[in-house]
């Protein structure tokens, strides 16, 4: 499946392709998004790679990326430094990735990331004996 | 309290040290000393805006740092970009005594100490001064882990150039 701008998964060791083989597993195809690791990475190293990345593709282009106080964030934000229309966005999960992936019809990439974060925070739920925390609101 | 860690870190603040050692430390305060990082007002947004609520993080230049290094308060892990930084500190004043060298990627002409440890010429020597001002320097990338006596690895060789591995990720 594609996303629907270019995408690069930058992740903490194999998270990423972690993410990206249950992605395969639970839409019978690997998500058309690209991914790097910062395994034995210098931020120097991870912020080129990251450039790199952008430089050969088209804007809007979208960075998944893990911890928000992490190293990838921290390269992929300073990678997007002078681009505006280059978005970031931290705390990836697998219901990110699933929620991005079925993201079309939003018109514009502001209205799309603002729906992609509700949704994806809507994913975290908390059960206490098999029933939920709280109430969903109504 | 004031420095419960000095550190050595190429990627500074970031998940290791803010999950890993904050919490083992119960530091509630990093202190970032590094002359390039804080000339560049975006980068410092960057380094410090995403911090965990209950954690100042602050980059200040290195001198800055060796003069603040006496009088902190609370609880701080002081963080410099490489050994080169951590000999500047020492040399400006800060009284350190121990410092823990906890993240050096591969970059060209380093080879290989420690998985987390990919060291140049220029980075021993630095350490091996900082050693010969009475600084206890190991290697340990996170709480849990091993540590490492990096002045007996000065001292018996094990820490030359010479003698490291080329292979890198």
């Amino acid at each position: 499946m594609t996303p629907p701008y270019p995408t690069l998964l930058v992740t903490h060791r194999g998270y990423g392709e972690g993410l990206l083989a249950a992605a395969e597993a639970i839409l019978g195809a690997r998500p058309e998004i690209d991914h790097m690791s910062n395994e034995g990475m210098s931020p120097e190293a991870l912020l080129g790679a990251i450039e790199t990345w952008l430089d050969a593709h088209a804007s809007p282009a979208i960075v998944l990326t893990d911890l928000v106080f992490g190293s990838c964030a921290q390269s992929s934000r300073l990678a997007t430094r002078n681009r505006p229309d280059s978005i970031v966005v931290a705390g990836v999960s697998l219901p990110m990735i699933l929620a991005l992936l079925r993201s079309r019809d939003h018109g514009d990439v502001r209205t799309m990331l603002q729906h992609l974060r509700q949704r994806t925070q809507e994913s975290v739920c908390v059960f206490v004996g098999g029933q939920p925390l709280e109430e969903k609101p109504s | 309290m004031s420095v419960v860690l000095v550190r050595v870190d190429q990627r500074l603040f970031h998940g290791q040290v803010a999950v890993g050692w904050v919490p083992g430390l119960d530091a509630d305060h990093v202190l970032i000393g590094d002359d390039a990082l804080a000339a560049d007002a975006f980068g410092c947004e960057v380094m410090t805006s995403a911090a965990p609520p209950e954690l100042t993080v602050e980059v200040v230049t290195i001198a800055e740092a060796a003069r603040r290094f006496g009088v902190l308060e609370g609880r701080t892990i002081l963080v410099v970009r490489n050994p080169a930084a951590l000999l500047e500190l020492v040399r400006v004043g800060a009284q350190v005594q121990d410092a823990n060298v906890g993240g050096l990627h591969w970059k060209e002409g380093a080879r290989r100490f420690l998985d987390y440890l990919f060291v140049t010429p220029g980075d021993i020597a630095a350490l091996a001064e900082v050693a010969a001002l009475g600084v206890r320097l190991t290697a340990q990338d996170l709480p849990g882990n091993p540590k490492v006596d990096l002045n007996a690895a000065l001292a018996d060789g094990r820490l030359a150039f010479n003698h490291l591995s080329t292979r890198h990720p």
